[in-house]
Parts: structure tokens; C-alpha cells; sequence
């Protein structure tokens, strides 16, 4: 599991260079700094946004515009991250469809077998697809300046408080939890 | 000295002859010439200077009448004569000193044909005998010196030269040598230099000096080429050394003016700096922001993700708590372990695992069954996972909050700042002359810099040639001594010495008390015509410093107006003539001929004027126009012996009248 390069085709690959703008790209010149430090970055946030904001996306094969490709050696860093959301996603996802053990295997067991694996990364990916949209929409669409970045991102992480469906859960909760289920 | 008469012949505006007798008397001794701008006061202080010295600064050469030029021109005349006649009273006996030009027209233009200066002397019994040429010269040098002329025949102009001599550190070595004279140092002074030092050769001392060497031995003579050599370096030095401190006073003088104009712009030199400070601080602002809001994306990116995962890490959790028993009951065997197994052909209970057995089918079966990961070692991962990610978060929220109250302060100082600047700007003056006399103090604080430490470097040059001079001199002298030739010239030598010695101590002492006596006379002058709240010193130079009374640590060189400036003159000028009285008794004293000399002072300080000069000076002339003459009379009036009045009756011409 995330053990191969990652490519973005498409708008997807147009947002993420947008998102994470410090790469050259397209161009002789550096670009602006924005939010994000490099693609990575986004990746890593975006997957859990899409399924945290139930967002799904599906791959755009639009051929005009270039691949975005993340290379193995940038995906083992983040790896870690990969893998925890995919588990969270794996476990919370399609509750009313699948059964509790079916979860846990898709979760947890699936590691090494690919085949098994593939219902599940297809909606990890479609999660992190739709992630990335929603940070791009939110966060950099038709913003030219730093200044803009900011104020995008105060409305998003203000608007992120602000829902009052959102639940919130003590960290020492967790932990606790984290100790009971370790084994 | 006295001036009894002028006479003027076709001087300038005075065409045809015109004849003055000035107030001679010792109690009436102010002669006043009144007239309006233009009417030729300054014509007449100018002819006095024309006759005595035959040049008027700034004049050139045509002094002619204007008509009478043009008398010429037409062919009216072929020849005329420009005249300009003194009579003068010097140590008790009248001399006659005529200065006039012949002129003709020729080549077209009006030019001098013939130039002549004579004095005359009456003796005792009336009769006139006239100087030879070279002793006119001499009387007039006697009389009263070129170099102090401006002092006793004065006009604005004339003051404002001598204040930059006077008060602005310009050296002048003729007006210092004049001062020497007037006051009876200069034969004392010529008799030093003709008698030393022993390092100038042409000195007594150093003549003898030189004599010394001849006949001398080789080592005498080597020693003495060797002294001579040091004496010259020391010479060079010094006079570089001299040249430098000029520079370095130069320097000093306009760095202290432009200080000062620097000071008078103070107010918008801070109005520059503040309105600069408030133009870092907006800069300041927006980088302290950017910065801010750079840590703000860092911390969104690296964290915000775990923040809003924490429901459903917990949420995960709880799904595997429930389920994590039963994978007890279920221990993780890797399929790899049930392949080893089949190819063995045995279990591990010893049961044989024939192919295509029924034992062989069911563990088959039960491998298709098991999970390519132990379910227990990711979940033990998984939650360690989130308990990283928990510890590293930190206080988000709090800290997101934090950081748009820190960007909204540093948004409202920048913007504060911004509006502050903005009011500056209308109030902010061409700052380009506090940069220019910036650069120019910086400038001349650059060569002071250097020019003191190549003096300083000149100095030990100089005290390094001293010290070898001397061992030379020493060695040279022990040698003399044993030579029976040089006896002599050493004996004469020695006497030599110590006379120019001896006579070098009295001068300087004469010339400190001078000096000091001159300081004395200047300030008692100067708080009767101006106020006494002002302390003027005389410096080595002759040159003035004013500083404020009780100020601690004297307050400083003084920053003078020109009612100041002018006071200052008066009282040196009327100081000089005081102490030339003393020194010489009642026998000489100077007059004073002053054109407009009140204009720059107000009705106090000419009443003050008027009250002092004339119980000092021997004689007054004053060229004055009529507001100030009103005045000047009004307080004058026990001291006038003669009134006149200079009308213009042209464009070209003036003429004198008695009142």
C-alpha cells in the first residue's frame, strides 16, 4: 500500500500545482507563495478532507493538461499519513452497506493483497480527488495574492468551527481509547 | 595723525575742484558729511585711500569724472588732471600729500598719460620741502600701513572683510604684521629674525653656525651635513605642519557654519527622521505580517488535517474495541506458514499431508480463507499512529485565533503609521539642503580626520630629526670644543644665542601682554557701545573669538549677528587706536573716516557708539546718510566742528556744501 508513484491527471493535477504554487511549473519563473509548501502537503490534508466534507471525485482524463506525478520516494514520507487516513476512512465508510468485520478486514487486512485491496483504494482515491477539489475551490480559486490565500483560508477554517454538526472529542478521550484497543 | 583738508579734482562724481576742511579741534574733534544714497559718501572715503595708496579695491583704474571723460572723448579737451589732495598733521608737522593722474584720449579710449605722488613737509618756519619718492613711500608706511588702512578708512565693504579676518579664522599675515606695528612690536621682531634662529643661515646665529663648521675636520664637517639636513627637514615639516593647521582652521570654520545652518533646519531634519521612522515601521509591519501569515499556512498544512480527524480517530476506535476480541479467538497465521506446510508434506502434529488428501484440501481451504495482514499488528500500528499525530498537534484553534488577532494588530499600527506619514508629507520641506550640508560636514570631517593625523605624522617626523639634530649637535660640539679654530666662532656663537635667546623670551612676553592688554581694552570698549553680557578673547593670531558670560565652560564660540559682528570691529578698531595712544603717548592717534559705519546697529547702540569713539580716536570722519545722521548728530552734537553736505546735481555729478 502506497508503495508506488502517485498520478494526478487532469484538473487534479492543475489544482494541485495551484494549491502548492512554490514548484515551478509550466514556467521559467517561480511562482507565488501559497498555503501549501509543495504537494505533499495537500495530498496528505486532502484525503481526509474528502471524506471528512463527503466529497468524492473521479479521475479527469483531460489529456491537455500535464500529469502531476508524486514520486515514490515523496509518497514513502507520507506514507504514515496515507495510511492512517485510509484506515479511518476504510473503517467509517459505507457503514450501511458493509458489515463491521467486512470494515475491519478492508481496513486492516488488505495490506499486502491487491487485488482484495482495490474497492477500497478506489474510494480512498475518490475521497482524496474530491479533497483536493474542495481545497482548491475553498482555498485558492481566483485568489491572486497572499493576502487572498489568507483571507480564504480564515473563512474555511472559521467555517470549519462554526458548523455546529461537527462533534469534537477531548485528546486525553482518544488516548485513552488509543491504550485500550493497543493490545 | 590729523587730516586737515581734501581736496578733490575731477574724482569720480566730484567734477571740477572741491574743497573740505575737516574738525580738528581735540574737544570738537567729528567732522559729519551728510548726504542720500548715490550722493558720493563712499566717492570721498575712496579718495582718501586713492591718495594715500594710489589703488581703491574693487575700483579699478578709471576714477575719472564721468563729463569729463566725455570732454575728452568729444575733443573738448586734450588733456585733464584727476587730483586728490591731503593735508595731513603728523607728529606735530603738516604734510601735503598730492596723488594725481594726467589723462588723455588716445586709441579710442580715455587712458593715463602721466602718474604722480608727492609729499610735501613744512618746516618750522612754514616753508615747504618735498620728500624724495622712496621716503614718501616710507612716510606713508609710517603714516598709516596699507594693511590696516581698512580699520581707520572704512565702509560696509571694508566690514565685511574684516570680519571674515577678524571672526572667521581666515589668516592674514599682513594684517597680523600691521597689528605688531601699530602696537611697537616690530623691531623687536625684525631684530630676532636678524638675529636668529641658528637653523636659517642667514641669521647671525646661523651664520656663525656655519662658520663654525669651516676648517673643521672630516667627521665635523659630516656631522654638520648631517645637522644641516635634519634642519632642513625640520624646516619642510614644520612649514607643512603650517600649511595643514591653516587647512584644518579652514575646515573647522565652515564645518562650524554649516553645523549651525544644520541646527537652524533642526525642525525639519526631525520631522525627516520621524517621518522615516514611521516609513520603517510600516515596512517592519508588513514583513512582521507576512511572516505571520507564513506561519499560519505551515501550521494549517502540517496540522489542521489531525485537528479535524480527532471525532473520527475516535470514532475508528470504538469500531475496533469492539472487534479486537475476537481476533483473540482468531490468531493471525500468515499463509506463508500454511504454504510451508503443504510443501512439507507434513504438520506440524506429524499428520502427513499427502497431495490431493482430505487433510491437504482443508488446510487449502483455510488459506484462501486468511487475511494477508495480522489485523493485530495494524491496529497496534494504527492507534500508535494516532497517538502521534496527538502529540504533535498542539493547541490549533487557539493558536489560529491568536494569529489573526497578532496580523489585525500589526494591519491597525501600519495602518496608524500609514495615516501619520501621510500628514508628514504635507509638512515636509525640501530635505535636499540638510543632505547637502550633511555631506559637506561629513566631508570636511574626513579631511580634518586626515589632515591632523598627517600632522601628526609631520610632528614625529619633526621631533625625530630634533632628537637626532641634537645627538648630532652634541657630538659635534664635543669635537669643537677640543678644535682651537673653532673656539672662537663657538664663543661668538653662544653670545649670539643667548641674545636672540634672551630677546625671543621678552618678545613673546611683550606680545602676550600686548595681546592681553589689547583683550582688556577691546572688551571695556565693546560693553560701553554694546551690551556686557558678551566676552571677546584675542587669540596668537589677532583674530577674534566672542563668547557668553557666565556660561560654564565659557558657552562656546558664539554665534554673532552683524550688529554683533560690526560691534566687535568698532571695539577692535577703537581698541587698537587706544592702545597705540598708550603705548606711545599723546604725540599720534589715528583718525577714523567711516562711511555709513551705523546703519547695521539700532538708535541705542548708535547713541552708545557715538558716546565712545569720539573720546578716543583723535579725529572722527563720518559719511553718513540722513536717518542715521539725524541720529548720529543728535548724540554728536557737544563733538561736531564740521557739518557738510553732499547734493547730486546729476546723474554724474555731486557737490559739497558747508552747513
Amino acid at each position: 500500500m502506497f508503495d508506488k508513484n502517485m498520478i494526478f491527471h487532469g484538473k487534479h493535477a492543475d489544482y494541485l500545482r495551484k494549491l502548492a504554487p512554490s514548484k515551478i511549473w509550466g514556467s521559467k519563473f517561480e511562482q507565488r507563495k501559497s498555503i501549501f509548501d509543495n504537494n505533499m502537503q495537500v495530498v496528505e490534508l486532502a484525503s481526509i478532507i474528502g471524506f471528512i466534507y463527503n466529497r468524492k471525485g473521479e479521475i479527469d482524463r483531460d489529456s491537455s493538461i500535464p500529469d502531476n506525478n508524486i514520486f515514490l520516494e515523496q509518497v514513502t514520507k507520507i506514507k504514515d499519513t496515507l495510511e492512517l487516513n485510509y484506515r479511518v476512512i476504510m473503517l467509517l465508510a459505507d457503514k450501511n452497506k458493509l458489515s463491521r468485520d467486512e470494515r475491519l478486514d478492508r481496513a486492516f487486512r488488505y495490506d499486502q493483497d491487491e487485488d482484495k485491496r482495490a474497492p477500497g483504494d478506489k474510494l480512498f482515491y475518490s475521497y482524496l480527488l474530491g479533497g483536493i477539489e474542495l481545497l482548491y475551490e475553498q482555498l485558492i480559486e481566483g485568489s491572486t495574492s497572499m493576502e487572498d490565500d489568507y483571507e480564504n483560508l480564515c473563512r474555511f477554517v472559521k467555517a470549519y468551527y462554526m458548523d455546529d454538526n461537527r462533534t469534537t472529542s477531548s485528546i486525553d478521550d482518544i488516548l485513552k481509547m488509543c491504550n485500550q484497543v493497543g493490545i | 595723525m590729523l587730516i586737515k583738508e581734501i581736496e578733490l579734482e575731477n574724482f569720480k562724481s566730484f567734477k571740477g575742484t572741491h574743497h573740505i576742511d575737516f574738525a580738528t579741534d581735540s574737544v570738537k574733534n567729528v567732522t559729519v558729511v551728510m548726504g542720500d544714497n548715490g550722493a558720493g559718501k563712499t566717492t570721498l572715503e575712496q579718495a582718501f585711500v586713492w591718495c594715500l595708496y594710489g589703488e581703491v579695491e574693487g575700483l579699478g583704474d578709471n576714477l575719472l569724472n564721468y563729463d569729463i571723460q566725455n570732454e575728452l572723448i568729444y575733443g573738448q579737451v586734450s588733456k585733464v588732471c584727476m587730483k586728490v589732495k591731503l593735508l595731513v598733521e603728523f607728529r606735530g608737522q603738516n604734510h601735503r600729500i598730492s596723488r594725481f593722474q594726467d589723462l588723455v584720449y588716445k586709441y579710442n579710449k580715455v587712458g593715463v598719460d602721466g602718474n604722480y605722488f608727492i609729499v610735501d613737509k613744512q618746516d618750522e618756519n612754514g616753508s615747504w620741502v618735498r620728500l624724495k619718492h622712496a621716503d614718501s613711500l616710507v612716510f606713508i608706511k609710517k603714516l598709516l600701513p596699507q594693511e590696516l588702512s581698512g580699520f581707520f578708512f572704512f565702509d560696509g565693504e571694508h566690514l565685511d572683510r574684516m570680519s571674515t579676518e577678524l571672526l572667521q579664522k581666515k589668516k592674514s599675515n599682513n594684517f597680523k604684521d600691521a597689528v605688531r606695528g601699530l602696537v611697537g612690536l616690530t623691531a623687536l621682531r625684525n631684530t630676532l629674525s636678524h638675529l636668529g634662529p641658528a637653523t636659517k643661515k642667514r641669521t647671525v646665529c646661523g651664520n656663525f653656525n656655519s662658520e663654525i663648521n669651516s676648517g673643521s675636520d672630516d667627521r665635523i664637517r659630516e656631522l654638520s651635513n648631517k645637522i644641516d639636513t635634519f634642519s632642513e627637514a625640520i624646516e619642510k615639516n614644520e612649514k607643512e605642519v603650517e600649511n595643514l593647521e591653516i587647512e584644518i582652521e579652514r575646515h573647522e570654520g565652515n564645518r562650524a557654519d554649516w553645523q549651525q545652518q544644520l541646527s537652524n533646519l533642526q525642525d525639519d531634519v526631525n520631522r525627516k527622521k520621524q517621518y522615516d521612522d514611521l516609513e520603517k515601521k510600516i515596512v517592519d509591519n508588513e514583513k512582521r505580517e507576512n511572516a505571520l501569515v507564513g506561519s499560519l499556512f505551515k501550521d494549517f498544512a502540517k496540522n489542521f488535517g489531525t485537528e479535524i480527524s480527532q471525532p473520527f480517530f475516535k470514532e475508528a476506535l470504538e469500531e475496533i474495541k469492539s472487534v479486537s476480541k475476537t481476533e483473540e479467538t482468531r490468531p493471525y497465521i500468515p499463509v506463508d506458514t500454511i504454504k510451508f506446510l503443504l510443501n512439507a508434506k507434513e504438520c506440524i502434529c506429524g499428520c502427513k499431508l499427502e497431495e490431493g488428501s482430505e487433510e491437504s484440501k482443508h488446510l487449502m481451504s483455510l488459506m484462501e480463507d486468511l487475511p494477508s495482514d495480522s489485523l493485530r499488528d495494524n491496529i497496534v500500528k494504527f492507534s500508535t499512529s494516532i497517538r502521534a499525530r496527538l502529540r504533535n498537534i498542539g493547541e490549533f484553534k487557539n493558536n489560529f485565533e491568536q494569529y489573526i488577532i497578532d496580523k489585525n494588530n500589526y494591519n491597525e499600527e501600519a495602518r496608524k503609521a500609514s495615516d501619520d506619514r501621510r500628514m508628514l508629507e504635507d509638512t515636509l520641506k525640501d530635505t535636499s539642503q540638510v543632505e547637502n550640508l550633511r555631506k559637506k560636514i561629513d566631508g570636511s570631517t574626513a579631511r580634518i580626520k586626515d589632515y591632523r593625523a598627517r600632522v601628526k605624522n609631520y610632528r614625529n617626523n619633526i621631533a625625530r630629526d630634533e632628537m637626532q639634530r641634537k645627538s648630532a649637535q652634541t657630538t659635534r660640539n664635543s669635537l669643537l670644543a677640543a678644535c682651537e679654530k673653532n673656539r672662537k666662532n663657538i664663543t661668538y656663537y653662544n653670545y649670539a644665542n643667548f641674545l636672540y635667546e634672551m630677546l625671543s623670551n621678552t618678545y613673546m612676553k611683550k606680545e602676550r601682554d600686548t595681546r592681553r592688554d589689547l583683550e582688556v581694552i577691546i572688551n571695556e570698549i565693546f560693553d560701553d557701545i554694546y551690551d556686557g553680557d558678551i566676552q571677546i578673547a584675542v587669540d596668537d593670531e589677532y583674530r577674534i573669538t566672542s563668547t557668553l558670560k557666565d556660561v560654564l565652560g565659557g558657552g562656546g564660540n558664539l554665534a554673532r549677528n552683524t550688529a554683533q559682528n560690526y560691534a566687535i570691529i568698532f571695539a577692535f578698531i577703537v581698541g587698537i587706536i587706544k592702545l597705540v595712544k598708550i603705548n606711545r603717548g599723546n604725540e599720534d592717534g589715528y583718525p577714523l573716516v567711516m562711511d555709513a559705519p551705523l546703519s547695521s546697529f539700532d538708535e541705542k547702540r548708535i547713541k552708545q557708539i557715538c558716546q565712545t569713539i569720539p573720546e578716543i580716536a583723535k579725529q572722527i570722519i563720518i559719511f553718513i546718510k540722513d536717518t542715521d545722521g539725524k541720529i548720529a548728530e543728535q548724540h554728536l552734537s557737544g563733538k561736531i566742528g564740521a557739518r557738510y553736505d553732499l547734493k547730486p546735481i546729476s546723474k554724474t555729478q555731486s557737490i559739497i556744501e558747508q552747513r
